[in-house]
């Protein structure tokens, strides 16, 4: 045999790296009559955080807009007995 | 795209396999059969363009364009030309422009030296390309370049044969040309290049003909 041509096939055969496999977080409910287990895919929470942080920070940041415009629309307003008190 | 002749890319997962080198060489051959070549330089190093600041300019135009979208942007720089060359950088480090730059190229090139360690990495490679191919219209072609062989002429026997014959077991396009270990192509980067009578003219001919062929 040509061991040249075995290493070569050897090296040709190499396998694609697969990622780890998640572990599953499993969860589990029970009383007296029904036990329930619940696994969530360790890739959920993941998910989650990449459709949430965006959609919480904009909802953060409208709202803090809105208070300023807020505070800004009641500092530009006087108030209504201002400098009438006291006059002859 | 514009409808161009020929437009190849040279890929591979690892830098300093030749890529650049047959890049800047391959784009001479064509120039010299008539065949006017846009170089796109798409690895952030700007190797090629910089060999062709140091030459003192090559015979066609060379952008660089290390930019996720190149695919995109090519045609902007075509002028009517009928090559396109694009050298592209590791997939390793710049997976997003090696992708874009494949998604353009009809034809991928991988420079392979016939040696364990280079072919250890064909099958990632394989696996990037599948995935490449799943973005594109149409199919491009694949084909591997014997690269720093030990003989210039395809052998029956010895290194540069056994890697052409278990690469073509595997379902790799082995190219005919190959492009032998010389001096004249390592120490190369940074003059003017002198295409005739080298190997790269006979792989401008052996693409040429594969793209009529296709």
């Amino acid at each position: 045999m040509n061991q040249r041509k075995d290493n070569y096939r050897a090296a040709l055969r190499r396998e694609p790296v697969e990622p780890p496999p998640l572990a599953p977080r499993v969860t589990t409910l029970s009383n007296r009559y029904v036990r329930v287990t619940i696994e969530l895919d360790a890739d959920v929470q993941r998910r989650l955080d990449r459709w949430v942080t965006p959609a919480a920070t904009l909802v953060t940041g409208t709202a803090r807009t809105a208070l300023s415009v807020v505070a800004a629309l009641t500092e530009r307003v006087p108030p209504s007995d201002s400098g009438t008190r006291g006059r002859p | 795209m514009a409808d161009v002749l020929l437009s190849c890319a040279f890929v591979n997962l690892k830098p300093g396999v030749g890529k650049t080198t047959s890049a800047v060489w391959l784009a001479h051959a064509l120039c010299a059969m008539d065949v006017p070549p846009l170089l796109v330089d798409s690895d952030p190093a700007g190797s090629a363009l910089r060999w062709s600041e140091l030459a003192g300019g090559f015979p066609f135009p060379v952008v660089a364009l290390p930019v996720g979208d190149v695919h995109r942007c090519i045609d902007d720089f075509l002028g009517g030309r009928q090559a396109v060359v694009l050298d592209a950088p590791q997939l390793e480090d710049h997976a997003r422009i090696a992708r874009g730059v494949m998604r353009h190229a009809d034809e991928w090139i991988v420079p392979v030296t016939p040696a364990p360690i280079e072919l250890d990495r064909m099958a990632p490679i394989q696996a990037e390309m599948g995935e490449v191919q799943s973005l594109r219209a149409e199919p491009a072609r694949t084909a591997v370049l014997l690269n720093r062989t030990n003989r210039r002429e395809s052998t029956r026997t010895g290194p540069d044969a056994d890697a052409r014959e278990v690469l073509a077991e595997r379902g790799f396009d082995v190219l005919d040309t190959q492009i032998a270990r010389l001096d004249l192509y390592s120490q190369s980067f940074g003059g003017p290049v002198q295409v005739e009578n080298t190997a790269y003219m006979d792989l401008a001919g052996e693409l040429l003909k594969r793209r009529e062929g296709a």
